[in-house]
């Protein structure tokens, strides 16, 4: 009678440890993805346009960056007078990134505008927009 | 001496038997309750991972009332590739159909940077150029660990 006791307890309490260690890996595993949850809340980029002007159908502007985060250009959408979107790389190639606190003199050329009145900037979910003087 | 030995192997057994089954029972409500808190997790990272914004003007957003036809673009601001082909906008109210897609910049997925812009007709809505209205976009993302993505945003637009 004891014996069979002590076989049926050594089963449970087996079982349970198995379950335990099972928690104990789950619980490791939620933690590591929170983890990875929360590091995809990144902040949305401060990107800022300062001022633009357009001369002979190059558009000149000066832009920073007030964020914590690089702005790539590839990622950097402008949209002039609210036309189709233009990505920033495929007219500023001297540079890739505006980092932290970098303001940057840009000239576009070839865009097609000429007396344009707005620019809009939108990268990574940051906005910005500025009318031309 | 023999009647205690046998009620002892029936006592055995029906232990052993008793254990058993708990111990299915207890290992049954674990795997149920792991895999639940596993599709949350999953679902919890595959959402965070999903993100888009307004990549138009938003005081200048093209607006067709004869053709019906309201220009948006959208870019992807997260790091899963987003389904052009699956995404939902309300225009100030109204659900709308998704008349057409094009990626800009040469590229041929929606992947993260990318722009898409969207042909997009409320039907039945009257609306008219300098009217501000509130657009509601919902995007999903391709399948991460099994689960699709899904992020929604409004923002408000002025209509040109």
């Amino acid at each position: 009678m004891g014996g069979s006791v002590s076989i049926s307890a050594l089963i449970v309490g087996t079982a349970l440890l198995g379950i335990f260690a099972l928690a104990s890996l789950s619980l490791n595993n939620s933690a590591i993805t929170a983890t990875g949850v929360l590091e995809e809340n990144y902040d949305e980029p401060e990107i800022r346009l300062i001022n633009a002007s357009e001369v002979s159908g190059v558009i000149h502007l000066n832009m920073t960056n007030a964020g914590d985060e690089p702005i790539s250009f590839d990622q950097t959408w402008f949209s002039i007078d609210g036309t189709l979107p233009i990505r920033a790389s495929d007219y500023h190639n001297q540079t890739t990134i505006l980092f932290p606190g970098e303001t940057l003199h840009m000239q576009l050329s070839g865009t097609g505008f000429t007396s344009p009145a707005r620019i809009f900037v939108a990268s990574m979910g940051g906005q910005s927009g500025i009318s031309f003087s | 001496m023999a009647d205690g030995g046998a009620s002892e192997l029936i006592m055995l057994i029906s232990s052993l038997l008793v254990a058993g089954i708990v111990t299915a029972l207890l290992i049954a409500s674990w795997g149920g309750l792991a895999n639940s808190v596993d599709i949350v997790q999953n679902q919890a990272e595959a959402n965070s991972k999903t993100n888009a914004a307004l990549a138009s003007d938003p005081m200048q957003v093209s607006w067709d009332q004869p053709s019906c036809n309201l220009s948006l673009h959208i870019q992807n601001t997260g790091t899963l590739e987003l389904l052009d082909a699956e995404i939902g906008i309300i225009a100030n109210g109204t659900a709308s159909t998704v008349n057409q897609t094009r990626l800009l910049g040469n590229s041929s997925t929606w992947t993260t940077g990318e722009v898409v812009e969207l042909q997009v007709c409320p039907s039945g809505v009257t609306m008219s150029a300098g009217q501000e209205i509130i657009v509601t976009v919902v995007v999903r993302s391709e399948h991460y660990q099994g689960i699709s993505g899904q992020y929604s945003f409004s923002e408000v637009i002025r209509l040109v």
